[in-house]
């Protein structure tokens, strides 16, 4: 199957005339997103993200590799976001479709070009081994924003992951395994999270999270990444229609009390799986501090 | 520990299924039959095309070999001839695997049980027509013992690993295996692997009978396909 089969006549009028009365097929509020749940796989770097039906599982993976020349002092960091039909029969493999292009160009412009991640410090020596960062993003189901819940997936991904401790003395590079040496977080500068806002009559309605039946039968989207300082990664707008420029701005607006709802959601659910990993204070005990000798101890030593 | 199968975990794919074994975690999803390209069409039965995707990052020559063997086993399971002119998809995600880093050879053919069976149960949840009904499992031979449905400490130096998988009727229907190993090894593997496949699709109260059924292992495939039926059923009850 080629493409998503589109909607009937019937049923895109009828969405249509419900939204000009400021109504949603599902019941929702113009500006209200479905059921968001975050989750944790047991490995570091996994995240499973599902915003309604759509179901977004982001894996990082790490490895060595030497940087490219002309970037001596940074690491490598790639997005790789390749659907199957595991989300939906219309995807084929090894044929990229417009869905696909505009999702892992959002993802580029939002993650990689806003310097979210510190690509310097996957550096190890300086033109001659750095750690090469994979991003994969699973799109599992696809009932329409792929764009926030895939920015939300590898966000929590990128904070939840911790690679290899390494020792560098002069030349020579120690990579410890993870039974060896507690791994260590990436250095992460900001969170930016995307938030998209689909339209309809010329502008005149604006939904926020829409299904894939209203990604159907919309005329444009407007994508806003920003993180919660409401500092902008980027705003895109497809599709033909105008937009009113003060439209943009309310976007920015009402994106940045999402975002900061999306931020909260992470740090609530990376110290909820801390709590979870760290079950008997395990952290604690392998801590390789040594505990300060009290008064009492170094009187009792010099008898 | 027996392995544990979910059925219907996607909600766009027509058929799908997560298998977890010892080993890995795998999410399939079958459609079919759909509209198939003029490239592939086949005149007489339905083309199979199996997509293998690795946890992070692209398939490469590893993942084409695994779909041919995969292909050439589900083709041997459904009634392809009742569709002919179409296709049925299935894509196999694998979601986990083990920490300890595998030979190439030994993980190729230790993840070929698991991508079968979770294969097996997307097709059956889609509700696609098939003709006999099977349980894929592995064993290696580590210090010339037999270790039926290996740990990951188990896979690490071990002879031989062997892949095989049964119908109900006890034809075998895959074989893969690699390392060093005799005919007379292989034959004492496979008739390990006969009587726990056999064991997972017994039926309730037969295996107890059976001398040490319990070691076996439970019949689990027929204990999620049962829950399936009973589920799918449930509107009947109420009436």
């Amino acid at each position: 199957m080629p493409s998503e089969p589109a909607p009937s006549t019937n049923e895109s009028t009828f969405l249509l005339s419900a939204l000009r009365e400021n109504i949603r097929l599902d019941g929702r509020a113009l500006d209200a997103y479905r059921p968001i749940s975050l989750t944790f796989g047991s490995e570091y770097g996994t995240a499973d993200v599902r915003l309604g039906k759509t179901r977004v599982l982001a894996k990082i993976a790490c490895e060595v590799t030497t940087p490219y020349p002309d970037r001596k002092f940074d690491g490598i960091f790639t997005i790789n976001t390749e659907l199957s039909p595991l989300g939906s029969p219309a995807f084929e493999v090894g044929r990229q479709d417009t869905t696909e292009l505009l999702l892992s160009r959002v993802l580029e412009k939002t993650i990689r070009r806003s310097g979210a991640l510190d690509t310097e410090s996957l550096c190890i020596v300086a033109g001659q081994k750095c750690f090469h960062l994979k991003a994969t993003l699973h799109v599992l189901d696809h009932d329409g924003n792929l764009v926030d819940a895939s920015c939300l997936a590898l966000v929590a991904a990128l904070l939840h992951f911790r690679r290899q401790d390494i020792e560098v003395k002069g030349e020579d590079v120690t990579i410890f395994d993870v039974r060896e040496r507690e791994p260590i977080r990436l250095t992460i500068q900001h969170r930016p999270f995307c938030v998209s806002f689909s339209y309809y009559h010329n502008g005149e309605v604006m939904v926020q999270d829409a299904t894939l039946l209203e990604e159907q039968c919309r005329q444009g989207e407007v994508v806003v990444s920003m993180n919660r300082f409401g500092e902008v990664a980027q705003i895109a707008k497809y599709g033909g229609a105008p937009v009113d420029g003060l439209s943009v701005l309310s976007c920015t607006t009402a994106a940045l009390e999402r975002v900061k709802g999306f931020d909260r959601m992470v740090t609530e659910a990376l110290k909820a799986d801390e709590a979870r990993r760290d079950e008997g204070g395990l952290m604690a005990e392998l801590s390789a501090e040594n505990e300060r000798p009290t008064g009492s101890m170094l009187v009792g030593s010099e008898n | 520990m027996s392995p544990s199968l979910a059925l219907h975990p996607l909600v766009r794919a027509d058929g799908s299924a997560t298998f977890t074994s010892n080993l890995y975690t795998v999410l399939a999803a079958a459609n079919g039959p759909v509209e198939v390209s003029r490239r592939d069409e086949l005149p007489e039965e339905a083309a199979i095309e199996v997509n293998i995707r690795p946890s992070s990052g692209v398939g490469g020559p590893r993942e084409r070999w695994m779909e041919s063997v995969i292909t050439s086993l589900l083709r041997s399971l459904l009634l392809v001839h009742l569709h002919p002119r179409m296709l049925v998809q299935v894509t196999l995600q694998i979601t986990a695997e083990p920490s300890i880093k595998l030979k190439r050879g030994v993980a190729d053919v230790a993840l070929l049980p698991t991508l079968a069976n979770a294969a097996f149960a997307a097709l059956v949840d889609g509700g696609l027509p098939l003709e006999r009904t099977m349980v894929a499992a592995l064993a290696v031979v580590r210090e010339g013992e037999v270790v039926v449905e290996p740990t990951e400490k188990d896979l690490v130096g071990c002879q031989s690993v062997h892949a095989m998988a049964y119908s109900m009727k006890g034809e075998m229907l895959l074989t893969e295996s690699t390392g060093r190993f005799d005919l007379e090894l292989w034959e004492d593997v496979s008739e390990r692997l006969r009587e726990t496949t056999m064991a997972a699709m017994a039926k309730a109260g037969e295996d107890e009978g059976m001398e040490g059924g319990a070691e076996k292992g439970e019949p689990w495939l027929r204990h999620a396909l049962k829950e399936n039926v009973v589920k799918a059923n449930a509107w009947r009850e109420g009436g």
